[in-house]
């Protein structure tokens, strides 16, 4: 009984909701459209307004930021970003070996490099120039401060871009009002750059306070600091040049030589922090990502034995029968029986190097050897930086001066001209330092290394232009690939004359 | 297309990038969702010791490395991600208390590129094309000992490819363009096996007019398809970026049980 009665409730129900349906329908559909139309509003473009997102950067933020984007960008391991210890043959790999050789292309690395260099850098110095332009409150001396340092900083970013690339966009780049930016010719760039730099050493006062403390990440404020750093720089921008204008680049060192770096003291170190997400990159490429695969490369660890080199066990580890033994670059490598390494050098406070006296005395002493007018002689500039190397990796003095001694290494015996002498142990200097060594490799060629195995091309000159730059800007991308004698790897630069 | 402020002309709009240098673009005079990159080179005939974009027909250019050598321009065409048509039929066949329910579907035309073959054949060596014997009997992943393969082509001064290069886990040498599929596929989208309950069973109970029980299997059967491994319709993303695969899921195959009380 009770189930019957249920069965005829619920019939009941069933068919009166069917018999409702249909007259409801349409009065559903009505009240539907009517809420449509009420919904809409004239002006959309309200909607544009970010109501939540932050009012106002501080210039400080900017630049600490742009700083340390840099800082990244060339300390990072990371194969869709900075190959170059491949290139410059220090490092080798063990199973993947695209980069090592020379496939740019498939990862996009030139594309990260350029975004990294316009998009994550210059165009945080440039708001946070903007913003320091705007500050009313700020005093005339702090501000004209401010803006040196960011002007140098941007020079040394756009530097790195012409040596990389070529010619660049420079005079119509960071404008969001402007998607295709013509690229200015690489050697006018240059030229603007070493004249932006003169300006703005002689706009910086040790006077008046630069950025704070906190925001200043390498100098904590030190203006004096600065003015070394750029003046360093001068002499470094100077060098590159000094095979395809000479007359420029003797200037330009000559001015700067006194100014620069007196010792490792003054690095232009980025501090990392030991905890994540502040850390060195590398810590994060090798430990953090658990990264094995990173060996040693024979050419550079063949060197290290050769020299009985005291960077050895500073630079790289053993292999697991406890022997020092570089990989083949290019080649598949034997995880075990291969050096990788050494844990300092994926330290997580390990500092990012910008910019440091090694480099500089070894500019110095190869200005000697140029006939440029600097202080000191050839053989001390020589002396001094593979002794700051040796020091700064964490080598003792005795360790460098027995180093210094032998025949193959002093300035005054070791096998070759100036450039062979100087190139080599730059180049073992430089580890790194995969950027600079890259460029160093580019500029000295020496010392003279061989292609990785199954190198699919000849050694790079420069990048070629990202990939999407033919899509994004192809007109303009067009004329400047025709123009530097077109986008290959192998295209030598104005100031690569050799 | 439009112009910009500075009154520079836009031809082309960048829907998406990816690894290898691949795009899906917007262009002018072409249709929408051309997928664009590097592909092969040939002797540019009007101008010895140029390369050109490979025809098609032509002798490819092989570098000095033995493997072949790929455009700097990425703006070759590969086609485009939309279909010349799809369709599906449907169709139910019936037998007493038995029906039979398909559903075929189909897509014809269009492209999609892989990066999952362009790894697995260009670096990873993991598919089974990058294992075998060459002419001589040997190993084609290794050179050594007359092993290896000579890729079919031309060196830049016009005379033929002889280098023997490795088909092991490093590379093939085959630019992006090499790894663009027609994505047409047939496919059994879905299959109903019904079985209708006797009415007679269940004639006392006048509230209930049937009962069916169903199996249902959906994604049963890749009838056809040209893209090797992987099914063409997995796309890594949708709406306007569409035509790229990459780390390509197996489509998921369902099948269910179904009751159906009809009252």
């Amino acid at each position: 009984m009770r189930n019957e009665n249920l069965y005829a409730e619920f019939h009941v129900a069933y068919k009166n909701l069917k018999n409702s349906h249909m007259k409801k329908g349409l009065y559903y559909i009505s009240v539907s459209l009517g809420l449509l139309f009420f919904s809409c509003t004239k002006d959309i473009s309200s909607y544009n307004k970010e109501t939540k997102r932050a009012a106002d950067v501080p210039a400080g933020t900017l630049f600490s930021n742009a700083t340390r984007n840099l800082s990244d960008n060339l300390c990072s391991a990371s194969v869709n970003l900075n190959p170059f210890r491949f290139i410059v043959k220090h490092w080798a790999m063990a199973t993947y070996q695209d980069e090592v050789q020379y496939d740019f292309s498939t990862r996009n690395i030139p594309q990260s490099w350029w975004g990294g260099a316009y998009r994550d850098i210059l165009n945080d110095f440039k708001e946070s120039a903007r913003i320091i332009n705007e500050d009313k409150t700020l005093q005339a001396g702090e501000k004209a401060n401010q803006l040196a340092i960011i002007d140098i900083m941007q020079v040394y970013v756009f530097s790195n871009l012409v040596t990389t690339f070529g010619d660049i966009p420079y005079t119509q780049a960071l404008d969001a009002g402007n998607v295709n930016p013509v690229y200015d010719d690489a050697k006018t760039v240059y030229t603007d750059l070493l004249s932006r730099l003169a300006s703005s050493i002689s706009k910086l006062d040790a006077g008046s306070k630069g950025f704070s403390v906190a925001e200043d990440i390498v100098y904590k404020g030190s203006i004096a600091n600065w003015k070394k750093f750029a003046n360093t720089l001068r002499v470094k921008l100077g060098m590159i040049i000094a095979d395809s204008d000479p007359g420029t680049a003797k200037t330009n060192v000559e001015a700067a030589d006194a100014g620069a770096f007196g010792s490792s003291a003054d690095d232009a170190n980025f501090a990392y922090l030991s905890s994540t997400p502040n850390t060195n990159p590398l810590y994060a490429d090798i430990v953090l990502g658990g990264r094995g695969d990173y060996l040693a490369a024979k050419d550079l660890m063949d060197q290290l034995i050769a020299l009985d080199d005291p960077r050895k066990p500073l630079y790289f580890g053993k292999n697991n029968d406890g022997n020092y033994v570089g990989g083949i670059v290019g080649a598949v490598n034997t995880l075990a029986a291969t050096s990788k390494p050494s844990s300092k050098v994926s330290e997580a406070s390990a500092p990012g190097i910008i910019l440091d006296y090694v480099e500089l005395e070894f500019y110095r002493a190869e200005a000697k050897e140029r006939g440029f007018n600097v202080s000191g002689t050839a053989a001390d500039h020589y002396k001094n930086a593979i002794k700051s190397s040796i020091i700064s990796w964490g080598g003792t003095d005795a360790d460098a001066t027995t180093y210094l001694a032998k025949s193959s290494v002093d300035y005054a015996t070791a096998a070759g001209d100036w450039k062979t002498k100087i190139g080599l142990q730059k180049w073992i200097a430089l580890y790194n330092r995969p950027m600079d060594g890259w460029l160093e490799l580019r500029r000295l060629d020496k010392p003279v290394l061989s292609l990785p195995v199954g190198a699919r091309s000849g050694f790079p000159n420069r990048y070629q232009y990202p990939n999407n730059e033919q899509q994004l800007n192809g007109k303009n991308y067009t004329a400047a690939a025709s123009k530097i004698g077109g986008d290959e790897v192998e295209t030598k630069l104005f100031w690569d004359k050799n | 297309m439009f112009k910009d402020e500075t009154g520079n002309e836009i031809k082309n709009i960048l829907l998406g990038s990816f690894q290898g240098g691949v795009s899906v673009n917007a262009s002018v005079g072409q249709p929408y969702g051309t997928i664009q990159g590097k592909t092969y080179t040939m002797i540019d005939p009007s101008k010895p010791g140029q390369v050109i974009p490979w025809d098609g027909v032509g002798q490819r250019v092989v570098s000095s490395s033995g493997y072949y050598r790929a455009t700097t321009t990425t703006t070759n065409v590969y086609g485009n991600y939309n279909p010349n048509w799809i369709g599906g039929v449907y169709n139910t066949f019936k037998y007493k208390n038995l029906s039979l329910g398909f559903l075929v579907d189909a897509r014809n035309g269009g492209k999609v590129w892989s990066l999952d073959m362009y790894y697995g054949m260009n670096f990873t060596g993991v598919y089974p094309e990058s294992v075998g014997l060459n002419e001589n009997g040997k190993s084609i992943r290794t050179t050594d000992d007359g092993g290896g393969v000579i890729l079919p082509g031309v060196l830049i001064d016009g005379t033929p490819n002889t280098k023997r290069v490795a088909i092991d886990a490093n590379q093939v040498g085959a630019p992006a363009s090499e790894f663009a599929y027609d994505a047409s596929y047939v496919k059994l989208r879905e299959a109903v096996l019904t079985y209708s309950l006797p009415r007679n069973l269940f004639k006392r109970v006048d509230l209930i007019k049937g009962i069916d029980f169903s199996i249902i299997g959906r994604n049963l059967w890749l009838i056809h398809k040209n893209l090797p491994y992987s099914d063409p319709e997995e796309n890594l993303s949708a709406g306007n970026i569409q035509g790229m695969q990459s780390g390509a899921y197996p489509t998921t195959r369902t099948i269910g049980f179904n009751i159906n009380v009809k009252f």
